[in-house]
């Protein structure tokens, strides 16, 4: 549950986070967003759940995000890159200080 | 200024034990029974499941298990009475000794000692913390005994896995094909204009 709960906070804030960047299709974002994060934060909480260093998987989450905002978003890597950082600083932050 | 250094004092052996009860955040206990395989080839004799001090009790084994119940910081072994020498009576609160009777090492020891009780499982698994994140479901140990030797190793362990699989699986494969399914879409359409 905790898990299932982790998600839907991490996908809510990225998406807040793109619809801020983006500004356009929010629906089309939110879906993204549920995509993203249904492939990254799984993979991540397996990840931490057999200890591996928290900032090395935070690392791999913002690059396969950045890749998958540029694709998806249909925008340019510095962009996507931009997005990916600030979604998984504003993500990954509470979890590191509250949950961990 | 004497009693808050007492209190830091106190506080400074207290808070270690405090902490002691507390699980890691994150982290959950995992259940782990432990079975007997060949409990019916002993029918003159009673089992018993001994848990040690800090927090020691002793309990009737009904069945080829022994109860998780046991203090996590607490060593638990399995004892072989002879059936003639153990009241039932004293077994008759949920099939729990009263604590009063071995409520230090010493009272158990004598206690054990008193039955001659002979001990067939030795520091049994029966607690471990896992993340919240672990696959791990429980774990089952199955132990053969012999009066004559206390086994402390399992002869087979079996660790189930719960549903946490699919979640680690599933979700981010079914999210991969959707993405690839809808960049190969968009890229089709891209060439077809």
């Amino acid at each position: 549950m905790q898990l299932v709960f982790s998600l839907i906070i991490t996908l809510i804030l990225e998406f807040i986070v793109y619809s801020i960047a983006i500004r356009k299709k929010y629906f089309s974002l939110l879906a993204y967003s549920i995509l993203i994060n249904s492939l990254t934060n799984p993979l991540a909480n397996f990840f931490y759940g057999i200890n591996y260093n928290f900032l090395i998987i935070e690392l791999f989450v913002f690059i396969i995000e950045a890749f998958l905002i540029k694709f998806l978003v249909s925008t340019n890597y510095k962009k996507a890159i931009i997005i990916s950082l600030i979604a998984n600083l504003l993500s990954a932050l509470p979890f590191a200080f509250f949950f961990r | 200024m004497k009693k808050a250094i007492l209190l830091i004092f106190l506080a400074s052996f207290i808070l270690p034990f405090v902490n002691a009860d507390i699980i890691t955040p994150g982290y959950h206990p995992l259940l782990i029974n432990n079975y007997i395989t060949n409990i019916d080839d002993f029918p003159d004799y009673y089992f018993l499941q001994v848990c040690n001090p800090p927090m020691p009790h002793i309990s009737l084994i009904k069945s080829n298990k022994t109860s998780p119940y046991c203090y996590k910081f607490s060593q638990l072994d399995v004892y072989a009475v002879k059936k003639d020498r153990l009241n039932l009576q004293d077994f008759k609160n949920g099939g729990y000794l009263n604590e009063k009777k071995i409520s230090t090492d010493e009272n158990l020891t004598n206690y054990l000692n008193g039955l001659g009780a002979v001990r067939v499982l030795e520091n049994l698994e029966h607690y471990k913390t896992v993340p919240d994140s672990s696959i791990e479901k429980d774990i089952n140990n199955y132990y053969t005994i012999n009066i004559t030797q206390p086994n402390i190793e399992p002869n087979k362990t079996i660790k189930n896995k719960n549903n946490l699989v699919y979640y680690y699986i599933f979700i981010p494969l079914i999210a991969i094909i959707i993405v690839v399914l809808l960049l190969l879409k968009r890229r089709k359409n891209a060439v077809s204009f």
